[in-house]
């Protein structure tokens, strides 16, 4: 009885090193793929892509407002 | 002295080892899955590098050339 509780808990502790293992890995991809999403996807790609939509938006509002007003002042 | 739950005990531990068996597995596709995810990512990067270089080389000609205007 006990040698096979004693080969069941070996055996139990060998699964939970391997768990440990790959718990390990799963920390590095998790960490990897935050870094990439962070840095690459927000950091460079979100940031300028917005920055280009809404300066171009700005500017492009800017330059209605102007010719908007420009027939005005012609009319005055 | 015969433990009375012996055989309650055995029960519950092979139970259990057989739940951490599954777990392991689900962990090793998990880790597959995430390592196909970064792989793909990898392009992602790039090209995320690449706008940030052209945004930059954009940003140092302007102001290279005198045409970089104040923001509205």
């Amino acid at each position: 009885m006990e040698s096979s509780k004693q080969r069941q808990y070996t055996y139990l502790a060998e699964q939970l090193a391997q768990l440990h293992q790959n718990l390990e890995v799963t920390k590095t991809e998790m960490a990897t793929m935050s870094k990439q999403c962070n840095k690459s996807l927000i950091g460079q790609l979100g940031k300028v892509n917005a920055s280009w939509f809404i300066a171009s938006n700005k500017y492009l509002v800017h330059e209605l407002f102007q010719s908007e007003q420009k027939p005005v002042d012609s009319q005055e | 002295m015969e433990n009375p739950y012996e055989r309650q005990q055995k029960n519950i531990l092979s139970r259990i080892i057989v739940n951490v068996e599954r777990l392991n597995q689900s962990v090793v596709t998990l880790n597959q899955e995430l390592a196909n995810v970064n792989k793909k990512n990898k392009n992602i990067e790039v090209l995320g590098q690449i706008c940030e270089n052209y945004h930059n080389s954009t940003q140092f000609n302007l102001e290279a050339t005198g045409n970089r205007k104040p923001p509205f």
